[in-house]
C-alpha cells in the first residue's frame, strides 16, 4: 500500500551502476568524490570537470547496530546488522554488515570489504534487487 | 528584515484533542475539533480567519489522502486559503513558523495553525514503520535496510562511545516523561513506567528498545496566531512567539561529519539566543522531540541546556524532571503525551501556553520567563527551535 522508491522497478534500474559497481563521480577541479553520482558537482556547480569513478570496495566500519525489528521487505534473513562504512576515498555509505560471527570482535574503525548480495525482493514473485553489503575483515 | 519592535507574534487561543487511538474520528474530524476549539477560546469568528496552515507529516502514507489543506478547511467551516506543510516530525512547528512570515509582513492578522496526524488506521506495525522510514533517504538509507529506530540507534551508539552514556540513563528519559504524563489529562499514556520495564522491553535496534520510542497515535492540536496589536483586543496578557529558527543537517546520517550531536538543533538554538540576547541559562523550561530516548539527550545538549555529553547524567540526576533545574517535557513529551507526528510540534506549543497561562494543573511550573520548543524531522535533518515569553 505504501509507495516507496525501492518498490519502483524503474527507480531500481536507474540505480544499478551505483549499487552493482559503486559507481559515483570524481571532480577534477575540486578533487572531490561524489557517491551517489551527481549531475553537477555540489561545490563547483558544473558537470564540466566530473568523471565517472568506481569506488574501491574497501573501507572502515564506523557505527553499527543490530536491527531486530526489520524494515518491511528485509525480514527474510532475521535480525541484521546495519552500519555506516567510510570508503577508502573518504566517502561514507550506509549498508548492512554480513557474516558477523562474533559481535564482540567488531570495532569502530576496523577494516571491512564490500561484497555483492541481494538487498531485497519485490514481493514473492517480483524481482530481486542486488547491491553492496559490508563484511568485516578481522 | 522585520521591525524588531514588532518582531513577535501572539498566540491567543489553543486547543488539542486527546492523543491516542481515536477510532471514532477521521483526520478532518480531529482537525475540526482542535481548530474550532482554539477559535472559540480565542474569541475569533471563523470568517475573520485570514489563512489556515496545516502541519502534517504523512497523510499520503497513512491514509492515502493528500490535498489536506483543502480537506480540513472544507470540513472545519473555514472558507479561506489553506495549505498543508510537510517537514516530517517538524511539520507542525514548520507550519507555525511560516505563519510568522505572513503576520510580520502585515499580510495576515489572524491565522490558525493545526497540526494533525491519523496513524492508527494502518493495522500492522511494519506498515507504520515503513511509513516512518519515508522521512529518511529512501534510496540510500531505507533501501539498504534502515529503519527510523535503526538510525537513532546509530546516533545512540555514537553518543555512548563518545561520552560513555549508559542504557540506564537513556531509559530514565522514558521513565521521567511517563511520570510527567501522569499529571497531564490529555496524555496518551498515564501508566508509571519502571526503568526495568524499559530495559527489558523488546529490542528494536540495539541499543533502542520498544519502550524508548513512541506508539502510533492520532490527534490534532491548533493555535490561533495574531499580530501583537490585533491580539490586544482578544487577550490582555498574550503569550508571544519571539523567535523561531528552522535549520537543517544532511538528510542521511552517512553524510554528517559525526553522529553524537544534533548539529541542526545547535545551529537553530544559537541563532535564537543571539537574536534575543539571552543564553540557555535563561530558559525556564523546554518541550523537546523525544522520539526515542536518545533524541531527548541529544536535544538538551544541542540546545545548551546541559553541556555536551552531560545529557544522560543530567537526566539521571533529575535535573530535567518537573522539580529539577530545567524541566524538560512537562507534558510527557512525544513518548508519553503521544506522537501523532504532524500534531506534536503544535502540542509542544500548547504545553508552553498551558504553563504560561497557569493552566497546567498539577504540573504547573512557577516563575517562568522563557519557554522553548524543539522539534525534529526524520533523524534530525530538519530542526525547528522556537522561543516563547509573555
Ligand atoms: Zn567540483
Amino acid at each position: 500500500m505504501i509507495i516507496m522508491t525501492r518498490k519502483l522497478v524503474a527507480e531500481n534500474w536507474r540505480l544499478e551502476k551505483a549499487r552493482y559497481a559503486l559507481v559515483g563521480n570524481f571532480c577534477k577541479k575540486c578533487l572531490g568524490y561524489h557517491f551517489p553520482k551527481k549531475q553537477l558537482c555540489l561545490r563547483c556547480k558544473t558537470s564540466e570537470h566530473l568523471e565517472e569513478y568506481k569506488f574501491k570496495h574497501e573501507g572502515k566500519l564506523l557505527e553499527w547496530t543490530k536491527i531486530y525489528d526489520p524494515a518491511k521487505g528485509f525480514d527474510f534473513a532475521g535480525p541484521y546488522y546495519y552500519c555506516i562504512v567510510e570508503l577508502e576515498e573518504g566517502i561514507k555509505i550506509t549498508t548492512q554488515l554480513k557474516y558477523v560471527t562474533d559481535e564482540g570482535r567488531l570495532k569502530y574503525g576496523m577494516k571491512v570489504k564490500l561484497v555483492f548480495r541481494r538487498l531485497f525482493s519485490h514481493g514473492n514473485e517480483g524481482l530481486n534487487t542486488y547491491g553492496f553489503k559490508a563484511v568485516p575483515v578481522y | 528584515m522585520a521591525n524588531p519592535i514588532l518582531d513577535k507574534v501572539a498566540i491567543v487561543g489553543y486547543e488539542m484533542t486527546d492523543f491516542g487511538d481515536l477510532y471514532e474520528m477521521g483526520i478532518a474530524d480531529m482537525s475540526n475539533m482542535a481548530i474550532n476549539g482554539a477559535l472559540r477560546k480565542a474569541g475569533v469568528d471563523s470568517n475573520e480567519v485570514d489563512a489556515l496552515y496545516v502541519g502534517n507529516a504523512g497523510s499520503g502514507q497513512f491514509l492515502g489522502q493528500e490535498h489536506l489543506g483543502c480537506l480540513i478547511a472544507s470540513e472545519s467551516g473555514i472558507y479561506t486559503n489553506a495549505t498543508s506543510i510537510e517537514a516530517s516530525g517538524a511539520s507542525g512547528t514548520a507550519a507555525m513558523r511560516i505563519v510568522t512570515h505572513g503576520i510580520l509582513s502585515g499580510y495576515m492578522e489572524r491565522v490558525v495553525v493545526v497540526g494533525v496526524e491519523k496513524m492508527t488506521s494502518l493495522n500492522k506495525s511494519a506498515d507504520t514503520q515503513e511509513a516512518l522510514a519515508t522521512s529518511l533517504d529512501t534510496i540510500w538509507e531505507s533501501s539498504m535496510g534502515a529503519t527510523l529506530p535503526g538510525n537513532f540507534a546509530l546516533m545512540a551508539k555514537a553518543h555512548m562511545r563518545e561520552y560513555g552514556t549508559t542504557r540506564e540513563q537513556m531509559a530514565q528519559v522514558a521513565v521521567k516523561n511517563h511520570d510527567h504524563a501522569r499529571l497531564n489529562p490529555r496524555a496518551q499514556f498515564s501508566n508509571k513506567l519502571r526503568i526495568e520495564s524499559v530495559l527489558n522491553s523488546k529490542v528494536l535496534a540495539d541499543p533502542i528498545n520498544i519502550f524508548e520510542g513512541c506508539a502510533a497515535s492520532d490527534g490534532a492540536a491548533a493555535i490561533v496566531m495574531m499580530a501583537p496589536d490585533v491580539a490586544e483586543s482578544y487577550d490582555s496578557e498574550p503569550v508571544f512567539l519571539r523567535q523561531s529558527h528552522q535549520t537543517h543537517d544532511y538528510l542521511s546520517l552517512q553524510q554528517r561529519p559525526n553522529l553524537h550531536e544534533l548539529r541542526s538543533v545547535r545551529k537553530g538554538a544559537e541563532m535564537g539566543y543571539k537574536k534575543l540576547n539571552i543564553t540557555a541559562k535563561d530558559i525556564s523550561f523546554a518541550e523537546v522531540h523525544d522520539v526515542y530516548t536518545i533524541a531527548e539527550i541529544l536535544a538538551i545538549e544541542a540546545l545548551g541546556l546541559v553541556a555536551p555529553g552531560e545529557g544522560g547524567k543530567a537526566t539521571e540526576e533529575g535535573k530535567t524532571s518537573l522539580n529539577g533545574e530545567i524541566p524538560v517535557n512537562t507534558s510527557g513529551g512525544l513518548k508519553a503525551r503521544g506522537y501523532p507526528i504532524g500534531a506534536s510540534g503544535v502540542a509542544q506549543v500548547i504545553e508552553i501556553m498551558d504553563q504560561f497561562k497557569g493552566n497546567a494543573g498539577e504540573r504547573q511550573l512557577k516563575d517562568i520567563e522563557w519557554g522553548l520548543a524543539q522539534s525534529l524531522g526524520g533523524a534530525g535533518g530538519t530542526s525547528v527551535v522556537s522561543f516563547f515569553s509573555r
